[in-house]
């Protein structure tokens, strides 16, 4: 009796699964027909019927709906759903469509209602699908997932259709009779799951949309796909194409967003700040695409759980691991190889991603110094590890890892050491030293996390996080004290250490409210320059000395709250605030910062965004040059040197053609506060005067549009982005007191990325930018500058220059076309893809710096004095890549 | 040191790949500014520089001035106006004496073009109150140690002012070489290791900073006696083959805000010997001037000295 209710059951839903679903799809449309009456006011029934006329449909309902005889309409037409709101406004109802018939069925109560909580997973890796759309779509009621893939919805009981949502990824469907809370995990399938079809599926209703301005998702496989230098994939390089986000020249891995300056962008790895993002000088970001689940890049309407930082955020979560099966990617370029490994360690409860890559140049100069006295290397690595570990199906645990260096290292100064065995009876012997010097930086950044599941509406996220950046020299010397042989050793290194310890809680109250709320205590070291020295004498103990500059030890506070809530169909906020607070040595500085955002839905399609955000930041980068180096110091605020801070205001208009492909205007007006510069007199190498002597705070100011054409999914992928902008500085001591174009101010700014695929085994990538010239200083005339009576050497060549004008002039404009090719194929063991493409195609001589410099002319033999330009890749460069999935 | 100028290596490396190449692009037209220069010491003749600035393209470092004049006062006493010759960098004037606490005023200018004035004072001399030397051996960077003259000069800073100094050590040999008497000078680069030098504790560093050439400011000694301490390698009391007599003479320079300030941002926009000077990738630093409308330095210094004899 049992088994034949149960496959009754079946086929009736199996039924219903047919013949509803696609009825459901386009009964969307049905509640959007627009219908119109000649008079605003006359009875429900009436209006019903006018409804059933004109919009060729049927209603169902039930005796306990409340109809009235005179009820006043707000306007004469409007879509079914927006008559039906506010027909029955006094006894809210579910408006249920199937086929040609609309079902009208009250609210009982909030009794009535019951939670669907879950999380939404890509069905082959289980990977946690962050941002994915979760939605009733005929009462239109609908969230997010967070950053765990974690949602939790509260839905009336009775019949209700879910549709889960993610770029990519084909969208799932639900029928369900909702009866009591319940738990539905969604397990979404890929594009290559089934087999290369073109995925669009339908586009999430606008009402359902977020309401943030100034964010942009990319998915990761297009940030795979973007052609880069030496085919190191590169998530940075890859933000830059972005509008709104430069890069501090070419080849470089900085980012100036909005008008700020790259200590200005909050880097979130799996939620720990990372404070050094670049190898190489800066020509290669930290991060292995290859371990990197989802990226997310916000310029503006900051949501208060962010802070600290006034221009960007860029969140980047990593793999959690493939929890069913072991899988692998493995890569071979020019530059660097790098390994990635994940799988189940107890399946479907606890997995791991581990991931490797490091460079060769080492083990090519290696070879070329073989049998030189003196030898140089250089290498970088990036090590990241995560596990994670189902502790109950409430509780799970994550332990993520990330280890990075740089070490440029040479050895030098041969020597022979004579050794004298103890016994003195044999021979004595000849050992070969050297000294040793190496100058690297390192991060190490490690975070463990706790989710718990409180009830069903709840979800919270514990984070012990761990970040520590180091600049460091090391130098290991030999030498000979009284006869006896003794080592001395000297490091110096600076750098920046953080303890923290943070609570996020979402909490999902109903479908109209998102509720964030939490805190953050880090405990910060600065490291602004410490000398550790040991000799050892042989035989004897090693003697220590530590001297240079003291610790800073500063804590900081934050905490935050935030809705995200509908105020009506057509209108939904963004409210929180964000207040943070940091003691210096005598002071305590705070900031209670308001954030809000909205969007006002034109139609279904086209919206309005609009954001104000206001942000603080208590720590800024001392810097040595316009590039980054290594030396650059992080320092916080003291009881001289204010927080900076800024405001922004932006307004967008965003269309969505269909799922994945929309156009979006910005327009945002930001003011910088207390920013920081070097003053004039001054520079990073015056170790004689304390850093606070050298700065100087200002004002600035940036204002823009910004266009992005963006198509996430189908053979053709990628995005046109155009930027507008306007950044201006003005500091007392600095030129005059005159306003000046900021450093990397940049008037138009073009990105075009394309991916194209022609087959399943070939794509194509390309991308060209166009770019403004930066802002730089030149001097415009030279005068006579004497050697100085109390000089003890001359200082430099027998002129000074003057300089009329601060970023008075601009480098010639920037354009580059970058071209790659992936061929892939599937093996036996998994997939294998060979990249090989051009960068700088056809060979622009963009400007890296520009300088002045004699000359000889060589038609004339004359000496000459010229405006020279330096450019790094002048040429087409090459890049080759294999990768092996298995 | 040397290791910190790997990241530098690593950095010309990847320029190494790169081009360079001509370009124009159109310089706003700055007019010639004049350009003035003078060192005053008490008791000393004025020597004086005049020329023009010029276009950063020019290959000369300065432009000459034709048909110029100065005006020159001390203590608010006019000195009367002379013309200034064309054909010498720096023009001898025997004319005014001065003495610690003058002011001095200079207004300069070309017929029918620019006028610029400067006003500066010599400040008085800070006296040199004793010296004592002692022999030390000091650890040093590259192992090992290295003997020094361990030196002590004692002064009094003045209160109620900022006050500008350096301390300049000079080397001189004398002897007979082939009949003829011989002369040796050099400037004596001594250890910088006294706080006064380093505001910020960053001596003996890795990571080195500047040679401020013995610049200091009264900043942590303001109104007090001071005991400087600094180390002269012994190397510098070593007699040559033909000297008989050495004589090492510690200069305590007090200098204005303004020779101070110059001499500072020399040093700055140069970098390390010259090493990133006209590289555009550090901010450039604007060196400090005093002329009012034109551009370069007028300034007093004193100073007073005590010395070292050593006969063979």
């Amino acid at each position: 009796m049992f088994r034949s209710s149960k496959t009754t059951f079946k086929n009736i839903f199996f039924l219903l699964l047919i013949f509803l679903i696609p009825s459901q799809i386009s009964g969307q449309s049905v509640l959007y027909k627009t219908v119109s009456f000649k008079q605003k006011t006359a009875s429900t029934a009436y209006f019903l019927s006018q409804i059933e006329k004109q919009g060729e449909v049927v209603f169902s309902y039930s005796n306990k709906l409340c109809f009235s005889e005179s009820i006043t309409l707000s306007k004469n037409s409007g879509s079914i759903r927006e008559i039906l709101n506010e027909l029955f406004i006094s006894c809210p109802s579910n408006f249920i469509v199937k086929g040609p018939k609309i079902i009208i069925e009250p609210y009982s109560a909030e009794a009535g209602k019951f939670i669907i909580r879950g999380f939404i997973r890509d069905s082959e890796s289980k990977e946690s699908l962050i941002q994915a759309n979760i939605y009733e779509p005929d009462q239109l009621l609908g969230t997010v997932s967070n950053n765990f893939g974690f949602y939790s919805l509260t839905l009336p009981a009775g019949l209700i259709r879910l549709q889960c949502s993610y770029v990519g990824f084909k969208d799932e469907h639900l029928l369900l009779n909702l009866r009591g809370d319940t738990t539905i995990n969604f397990y979404l399938k890929t594009e290559s799951e089934l087999g290369q079809i073109d995925v669009v599926g339908s586009r999430v209703p606008g009402r359902l949309q977020s309401t943030r301005t100034g964010t942009i998702d990319v998915p990761i496989e297009q940030i795979k796909n973007v052609p880069v230098f030496l085919g190191e994939v590169d998530i940075v390089k890859s933000i830059q194409l972005l509008p709104g986000i430069q890069s501090g020249g070419e080849g470089l891995s900085e980012m100036y967003v909005r008008g700020g300056g790259p200590d200005q962008n909050l880097v979130l790895m799996d939620d720990v700040p990372v404070y050094n993002v670049g190898h190489l000088l800066g020509f290669f970001s930290i991060f292995n695409a290859d371990a990197i689940n989802h990226v997310s890049v916000i310029k503006g309407g900051f949501p208060a759980r962010y802070g600290g930082r006034l221009s960007s955020v860029v969140d980047i979560r990593l793999n959690d691991g493939n929890m069913t099966e072991h899988k692998g990617v493995a890569s071979v370029g020019l530059l660097s190889s790098r390994l990635s490994v994940e799988g189940p360690l107890v399946k479907d409860k606890s997995s791991y991603s581990v991931s490797f890559r490091r460079t060769y140049f080492d083990l090519f100069t290696g070879l070329l110094q073989y049998s030189a006295v003196e030898k140089s290397r250089y290498y970088f690595y990036d090590f990241n590890a995560k596990f994670n570990y189902k502790l109950s199906k409430r509780d799970r645990l994550f332990f993520s890892a990330y280890a990075g260096k740089d070490q440029y290292g040479l050895q030098y100064n041969e020597q022979k050491v004579s050794v004298t065995p103890p016994d003195e009876s044999s021979e004595t012997q000849f050992v070969t030293t050297h000294d040793n010097s190496d100058v690297g930086w390192k991060n190490y950044v490690a975070s463990t996390r706790w989710n718990h599941i409180y009830g069903d509406r709840m979800f919270s996220n514990l984070t012990l996080t761990y970040s520590d950046y180091r600049f460091f020299i090391q130098q290991r010397l030999n030498y000979q004290t009284d006869g006896n042989w003794s080592i001395g050793t000297q490091n110096y290194y600076s750098g920046i250490r953080d303890f923290s310890v943070k609570a996020d809680f979402d909490y999902f109250p109903s479908p109209k409210h998102y509720l964030r709320f939490g805190a953050n205590l880090t405990m910060h070291t600065f490291y602004p320059g410490v000398d550790l020295l040991v000799q050892e004498i042989s035989g004897g103990t090693p003697i220590d000395t530590a001297f240079g500059g003291k610790d800073v030890f500063r804590p900081e506070l934050r905490t935050y709250i935030e809705d995200d809530f509908k105020l009506s169909d057509k209108l939904k906020l963004n409210i929180g605030a964000h207040f943070s607070l940091f003691r210096t040595e005598n002071q305590y500085y705070w900031s209670a910062e308001p954030r809000l955002s909205g969007l006002y839905l034109i139609n279904d399609n086209f919206s309005i965004k609009a954001a104000y955000s206001h942000m603080t930041q208590y720590m800024h980068l001392l810097r040595t040059a316009s590039v980054a180096m290594p030396t650059d110091l992080w320092l916080p605020v003291s009881d001289n040197i204010k927080p900076m801070r800024a405001s922004q205001g932006a307004l967008g208009l965003e269309y969505e053609f269909n799922r994945g492909f929309s156009l979006a205007i910005e327009g945002y007006y930001k003011r910088f506060h207390d920013i920081l510069a070097y003053k004039e007199a001054a520079g990073y190498f015056d170790f004689a005067s304390d850093w606070e002597d050298k700065l100087t705070s200002g004002e600035g100011l940036s204002r823009g549009v910004e266009i992005l054409l963006h198509k996430k999914t189908g053979k053709l992928s990628g995005w046109i982005g155009y930027t507008y902008s306007k950044t201006t500085n003005q500091f007392e001591g600095l030129n005059g007191g005159r306003e000046f174009a900021a450093d990397f101010d940049r008037t138009h700014d073009l990105s075009i990325f394309g991916n194209y695929k022609f087959s399943k085994k070939v794509d194509m990538g390309l991308t060209w930018t166009f770019g403004t010239g930066s802002p730089i200083t030149l001097p415009e005339t030279k005068y006579y500058a004497p050697d100085l009576p109390t000089g003890q050497a001359p200082v430099n060549s027998g002129f000074n220059q003057f300089i009329s004008e601060r970023n008075g002039y601009r480098m010639p404009n920037f354009h580059r076309l970058d071209v790659g090719f992936n061929f892939n194929k599937v093996k036996s063991y998994g997939s294998r893809t060979w990249s090989l493409g051009v960068m700088n195609l056809y060979g622009r001589q963009n400007p890296f710096f520009l300088y002045f410099a004699d000359s000889e002319n060589e038609q004339t033999g004359e000496l000459q004095r010229s405006l020279k330009q330096f450019s790094l890749f002048p040429f087409p460069i090459p890049y080759l890549r294999l990768t092996v999935r298995f | 040191m040397r290791a910190y100028f790997g990241i530098f290596v690593i950095f010309f490396l990847l320029l190494a790949s790169a081009c360079e190449k001509d370009i124009e692009i159109e310089l706003n037209s700055q007019e010639d500014q004049m350009v003035m220069y003078a060192f005053i010491y008490p008791d000393s003749a004025l020597n004086l520089h005049f020329s023009k600035s010029q276009s950063i393209l020019a290959l000369p470092d300065y432009k000459q001035i034709e048909n110029g004049r100065f005006r020159i006062s001390i203590n608010d006493n006019n000195q009367g106006t002379y013309i200034l010759p064309s054909d010498t960098v720096w023009s001898t004037w025997k004319e005014f004496i001065f003495k610690p606490g003058d002011k001095v005023r200079i207004e300069a200018y070309e017929r029918d073009g620019d006028t610029v004035k400067v006003e500066s004072f010599l400040p008085e001399i800070i006296d040199v109150e004793s010296m004592d030397t002692t022999r030390i051996n000091t650890p040093i960077d590259d192992g090992g140690s290295e003997a020094f003259l361990k030196t002590r000069l004692s002064f009094t800073d003045p209160a109620d002012e900022n006050n500008y100094y350096q301390l300049y050590v000079v080397r001189e040999g004398w002897g007979v070489k082939g009949g003829d008497l011989y002369y040796t000078y050099a400037v004596v680069e001594f250890m910088k290791d006294d706080p006064i030098f380093l505001q910020r504790d960053q001596g003996g560093s890795l990571l080195q900073g500047l040679d401020f050439q013995g610049l200091f400011t009264d900043q942590l000694i303001n109104g007090h006696s001071y005991e400087l301490t600094y180390n002269l390698p012994v190397d510098y009391m070593f007699f040559d083959y033909y000297e008989d007599k050495i004589k090492i003479t510690t200069y305590l320079y007090h200098h204005t805000n303004d020779y101070y300030s110059y001499f500072r941002t020399k040093i700055l926009s140069a970098g390390y010997e010259g090493f990133y000077e006209g590289l555009p990738i550090f901010d450039p630093v604007r060196v400090h001037n005093n002329v009012q409308g034109g551009l370069g330095l007028v300034s007093g210094l004193t100073f007073d000295s005590d010395s070292i004899v050593l006969h063979k």
